[in-house]
């Protein structure tokens, strides 16, 4: 998992060797599997990565299965910080594996499109509403309900603001979704429900897997059954009237509005410049509450109030005691 | 009507079916009977515009609350023209998925969609149409729920309709629209269902429409204007084509057009090289106010200014006669052609419009913008 950590660091191979003390053909060498490293430069990497040695010699297959990830993010994010957060998505898997365990297995079903298109992400989003729990009205509490349902969901500062979430779920473990801080609540619900779309329809990355999310998460938040009589005539005010009650950004309502035939593509393009003029479309009105993830860090309580020390818990999540202090203590992350 | 001998003359004779595969007390199956055929969505007018029909090429689809009723009766006249009666389902009724067709539940029992059906073939019509609501955009239950259970009714001569939004055409709903269409074990007719101004001017409904007629083996557009044509050209084996504009479009339950002025009588008169209708009162007054006004050759016309119909019925319903004189030479020209020729043959007729309309807009110094709808197929089919 050399390679993996290091990438996760946001380190090339030439700044970590530099700041080993190895050559950089020889930590290539080591990230390849052809060579071992001995006790000593193995503890080096390990205290410049603050990581345990174990982690690094544990080999990928061990790790357990790589997923594709699944990301919202602008097409602006480099490729080498989407490489980084896709290593560290790979490292919270082990965590989350370490120290969750078998708590709480995924409930949520995982239900494949179909290649010729006769279920639509609709039609999945309205049963993973069901088996969510929603039997009316807005999904709200959403990132609670995934983590009933086994999911589990971590908010940190993710390194730019160009990406909101990742989302993985490979074979034999949970599916977890990571969320950055920066997103007003409006828009973090609207990419969980986005991320969910893809744990739950998606494995391997196809041309439309990103509209197909948008639409699981149009439907999971606004139903169209439910939504669809109150887009009748609508105007700004009322879309802002709907936004609190339905925890969804007037930009995602107007769209929905079109996209149930409620107002013509001309009225959908009016509207937007009204939205536009009043500054809205870079900071709307009324503040959607953020959720809160809860599952992991729970479980971190629990396990130190039974008497489990850091040192015990931050192994088990194969990290250092002074990394798990410092994003599961210090932080207080999800 | 003491032009119809002349008529009667023009097309080859209602009755006298060229190559006609019904009625010998058998009845045929519905894509037989309805393959390389275009039919005229009437209402009051069905009576006045059957002589009129080429059998070879077109038929009647009659509209209404006694749409059955009036079937019934010229079927007895016509015995070889394709009819059908058209339940008034979609602008009245919206489908669910418990039930996606409009059945009569007044009476003691609740009636059928078997009963439904029979009552249409025993009226007359070669084909029966279900009676499904309006299929809201989105409403993949109430699509999927007509399609599973019109596969259910017994029999090879019933066309499962499907009234949807426009939305259902553009992508990315049309496919799901296309993988539910292509389950239907009857043909399928797809009506666009909307009170926006025309559905084919919403974005990416066109391109959406040629999709699903190119996809779906055995789906005919529903209620339309010349898109017919454009569908028949995108591999649509037949189409449905409304007379006056009621008959060309349909409004959701509820709803009204929003462009509709129901105080103006004047006829939509369809002009062949510009492909499109135009009301004659808006002719008069913006394009031939201070020019004199193109002529039509038809039977009907006979040379005269094709902006003269004024909002008599009788005006009204030349105009529509002329219409449908137009519709089908368009359609024996189309049907003429291999399948496979019917795009090029469509492309050349859209191409040939836009210039007709830089040509107006020359002849008559007036702006004369090409529609909405007929810029996008001229794009879909270049």
């Amino acid at each position: 998992m050399l390679g993996t950590v290091r990438v996760a660091r946001g380190l090339t191979q030439s700044e970590l060797a530099r700041h080993a003390g190895l050559s950089q053909a020889l930590l290539s060498k080591v990230e390849g599997g052809l060579v071992t490293l001995d006790e000593g430069r193995l503890a080096s990497l390990a205290d410049q990565l603050d990581v345990p040695e174990k982690l690094l010699v544990m080999s990928v297959a061990q790790a357990g299965p790589s997923t594709y990830v699944f990301h919202r993010k602008r097409s602006t994010l480099t490729v080498s910080k989407a490489n980084q957060l896709r290593a560290d998505l790979d490292l919270l898997h082990l965590q989350v594996a370490g120290i969750v365990g078998d708590f709480r297995p995924p409930t949520i079903p995982k239900i494949p499109l179909p290649v010729d298109g006769y279920t639509s992400p609709e039609e999945v989003a309205e049963m993973v509403r069901a088996a969510l729990g929603y039997t009316h009205g807005p999904a709200f509490n959403l990132v609670s309900a995934l983590e009933s349902a086994g999911v589990a969901v971590l908010r940190r500062p993710l390194g730019s603001v160009r990406i909101d979430a990742m989302v993985s779920w490979p074979p034999g473990r949970r599916p977890i979704v990571l969320l950055g801080d920066h997103a007003p609540g409006d828009r973090q619900r609207f990419t969980v429900a986005h991320e969910l779309g893809h744990a739950v329809m998606h494995d391997i990355p196809t041309e439309t897997q990103e509209t197909e999310a948008d639409r699981f998460a149009a439907e999971l938040l606004m139903p169209r059954v439910e939504v669809s009589p109150l887009l009748d005539r609508l105007t700004v005010p009322r879309l802002a009237q709907l936004k609190s009650e339905w925890g969804v950004s007037m930009a995602a309502l107007l769209r929905r509005a079109r996209d149930l035939d409620k107002i013509s593509d001309f009225r959908y393009r009016s509207m937007n410049i009204e939205l536009s003029r009043a500054g809205y479309r870079t900071r709307e009105p009324v503040d959607v509450r953020v959720d809160e993830p809860r599952l992991v860090m729970s479980i971190v309580e629990e396990r130190l109030a039974s008497g489990e020390t850091i040192e015990s818990l931050a192994n088990s999540a194969w990290m250092t005691s002074s990394e798990f202090r410092r994003v599961y203590l210090e932080e207080a992350p999800g | 009507m003491k032009e119809a001998p002349e008529r009667v003359q023009m097309l080859p004779g209602a009755g006298a079916r060229v190559g006609s595969l019904v009625r010998s007390g058998v009845r045929a199956d519905a894509r037989d009977l309805l393959r390389d055929h275009v039919l005229t969505v009437v209402g009051a007018d069905a009576e006045n515009s059957a002589p009129y029909v080429d059998p070879a090429v077109g038929g009647l689809v009659v509209t209404g609350a006694r749409a059955n009723t009036a079937v019934s009766a010229l079927r007895n006249q016509y015995p070889h023209l394709v009819l059908l009666a058209e339940p008034n389902a979609p602008s009245t009724y919206t489908a669910t998925k418990a039930r996606p067709f409009k059945l009569d539940d007044a009476g003691l029992l609740q009636e059928t969609l078997d009963a439904v059906l029979d009552g249409q073939l025993r009226s007359g019509a070669d084909v029966a149409i279900t009676p499904t609501g309006f299929i809201d955009a989105g409403d993949w239950g109430a699509a999927k729920a007509a399609v599973e259970q019109a596969n259910l009714a017994a029999g090879d001569n019933i066309l499962t309709l499907l009234p949807v939004s426009p939305r259902w055409c553009a992508e990315p709903a049309v496919d799901q629209l296309i993988a539910i269409a292509k389950r239907s074990r009857h043909p399928v007719a797809i009506a666009l269902v909307s009170n926006q101004g025309n559905p084919w001017s919403a974005g990416g409904v066109v391109e959406g429409y040629r999709r699903l007629f190119d996809e779906v083996q055995w789906a005919m557009p529903w209620r339309t204007d010349l898109a017919a044509f454009a569908s028949l050209a995108s591999g649509a084996p037949a189409a449905a084509l409304g007379q006056r504009p009621g008959n060309r479009r349909v409004n959701p339950p509820g709803k009204h057009g929003i462009a509709s002025v129901p105080a103006n009588r004047y006829p939509h008169v369809l002009l062949r090289d510009l492909l499109r209708f135009s009301r004659s009162d808006f002719m008069q007054t913006a394009w031939f106010a201070s020019t004199e006004p193109y002529v039509c050759t038809c039977t009907h016309c006979g040379g005269r200014a094709v902006s003269r119909f004024g909002a008599s019925t009788d005006d009204v319903l030349s105009a529509h006669l002329h219409n449908l004189e137009i519709v089908t030479s368009l359609m024996r020209e189309c049907m003429a052609l291999d399948p496979s020729d019917r795009a090029g043959w469509w492309a050349g007729l859209v191409r040939r419009a836009a210039y007709a309309h830089d040509e107006l807009a020359a002849y008559t110094s007036v702006k004369v913008v090409m529609p909405a709808d007929l810029q996008a197929w001229a794009k879909v089919f270049s």
